[in-house]
């Protein structure tokens, strides 16, 4: 069992990939590339809560005041 | 690499690219810092984690589609030919990974990609305390990863449309970078409006002072000393132009991005000279402000840097002060003219500095060959139509549609309750709230 095309250095000449499981760039690209897009979602989503949150509480331009 | 000279030449350029990268590294450092100094107590946090969540968001989009852009677009396409053969470029591409095969891609994919972080912080600090970050990394991706590549495969490629075409030559960035990032920014914040209490009724303008100005300048040195990576970043260290076009007989020498030589030293002559000439002006100008000169040091290189391979010093010098002198009046015009909120003055530093730069030099070097591969040679009307291209149709445009579609959604802007209270109250808040426990449980142990 090998995940990767290379089990030693003999053929050093011969070895071109180095990552282990070469035959599955495809789906890890579509995998990541679905976490971006479901992490722009997220993130949005995420923010929006916040600012609710803040207009919830009933903030105003003097709350930071006590802050700084 | 069966030979240690070629060997030693490849890993040379390999750690040359890795070098520039970590240098390149403190021009983010240093936009951060700078927008923290910049922007408001209430909003440091938010500020902070939106030029931050930029690297990540713009390095894998860039790796997804952004590399394969820069080489099969160069013809346009369909400008001056198709599509071009990038299967080498593409997310899915064996070279793009640890490969024995190839030892220069991925340090070479670094560099752009650090070129894409700097264009989306560019448009950041114009955009600061009133944008929702979902939106800005939207933007990001669009600008750092399509936006920019487009105009670095048209202008910034020894085979691009606009290389061999209109003669276009802008060897360290001053439209394909700073120009695009500058008209991107424009786009934006016209559609984003400024913040609130930044324009009276009457339309006179106000200052909202930086909330902590040594951290800007600190800031800005720091942009400084990442744009030395960017300068050697731009260059090939080691090509044969001899043997490839230079007369048939071997003759190494560094090289421009359009693969005309040029040398390290020179570049760092001129990179010095118009710093010089930006800061000298900028301190007149500003009456010693300290915000305006830095910047306008900045804007000095920035006007330079597309002829900076190949200027005289004082060439590079007398340029840069006169761009600065320009940057800083036309942004005051701007403001008061048509009420642009450009928060860090980014779109004057970076836009508006660098389309004067490539105005400038298609006077300064007409008629100095644009690419050693072709007859095109650099005029005045085709720096003036790159400047354009770069600033307005590849800049302004998709920033200010895309930001359309972002406002129509309800997606763009914060709440005006939220702007007004500042983007961190409620982690103010918090922090307060653990204070005054742990204070408590302190004074009871």
């Amino acid at each position: 069992m090998a995940t990767t095309t290379y089990t030693n250095y003999e053929s050093l000449a011969d070895i071109t990939i180095l990552s282990p499981f070469p035959g599955s760039i495809t789906i890890l690209f579509i995998v990541c590339f679905a976490f971006w897009i479901v992490w722009q979602v997220m993130q949005i989503n995420a923010e929006n809560r916040h600012y609710d949150e803040i207009k919830k509480k009933g903030h105003n331009a003097s709350s930071a005041d006590k802050f700084s | 690499m069966d030979n240690e000279l070629s060997a030693l030449n490849i890993i040379f350029t390999e750690a040359y690219y890795w070098i520039t990268v970590v240098m390149m590294f403190l021009i983010h450092v240093g936009f951060c810092v700078y927008e923290v100094g910049v922007s408001r107590y209430k909003n440091h946090q938010h500020t902070l984690m939106k030029n931050t969540m930029l690297i990540p968001i713009v390095t894998i989009t860039f790796y997804f589609f952004g590399w394969w852009i820069y080489f099969a677009f160069p013809n346009g396409p369909f400008i001056n030919g198709g599509l071009e053969d990038a299967s080498f470029a593409t997310p899915i591409a064996q070279e793009m990974a640890p490969n024995m095969s190839d030892h220069i891609l991925g340090v070479f994919w670094a560099a752009f990609l650090l070129f894409s972080w700097t264009a989306a912080s560019i448009v950041s600090g114009a955009t600061i305390e009133r944008i929702r970050t979902g939106a800005f990394l939207i933007l990001a991706a669009l600008i750092g990863s399509v936006c920019w590549i487009i105009d670095a495969a048209w202008g910034w490629h020894y085979a691009g449309w606009m290389v061999q075409l209109l003669g276009y030559h802008d060897a360290y960035a001053s439209g394909v970078i700073h120009g695009i990032a500058g008209g991107f920014a424009l786009g934006v914040v016209m559609v984003l409006g400024p913040r609130i209490g930044k324009f009276n009724s009457d339309g006179s303008a106000n200052t909202i002072s930086p909330r902590n100005p040594w951290m800007i300048t600190i800031g800005l040195f720091l942009i400084y000393t990442g744009f030395w990576g960017f300068y050697a970043a731009c260059n090939v260290p080691i090509y044969d132009a001899g043997s490839d076009y230079g007369g048939g007989e071997a003759l190494f020498t560094a090289t421009n991005i359009y693969l005309q030589p040029t040398t390290l030293s020179g570049i760092t002559i001129n990179f010095l000279m118009s710093l010089s000439g930006g800061l000298m002006v900028g301190y007149l100008v500003s009456k010693g402000d300290a915000f305006w000169t830095y910047s306008l040091g900045l804007a000095g290189i920035i006007g330079a840097s597309c002829g900076n391979d190949v200027y005289h010093p004082y060439q590079a010098m007398i340029i840069a002060g006169v761009v600065a002198y320009c940057t800083y009046k036309l942004h005051f015009w701007v403001e008061n003219t048509f009420k642009i909120d450009d928060a860090v003055g980014a779109i004057a530093v970076h836009g508006y500095a660098g389309s004067i730069g490539l105005l400038i030099s298609g006077f300064v070097l007409w008629g100095m060959p644009a690419t050693p591969y072709g007859d095109a040679v650099v005029t005045p009307w085709g720096q003036a139509i790159g400047a354009f291209i770069m600033f307005f149709v590849l800049g302004f445009v998709p920033a200010w549609i895309t930001s359309k579609i972002l406002d129509g959604m309800g997606l763009l802007r914060i709440p005006r309750e939220v702007e007004l209270a500042g983007l961190d109250i409620l982690e103010m808040e918090q922090r307060a709230a653990d204070d005054a426990q742990f204070n408590k449980a302190e004074r009871s142990a």
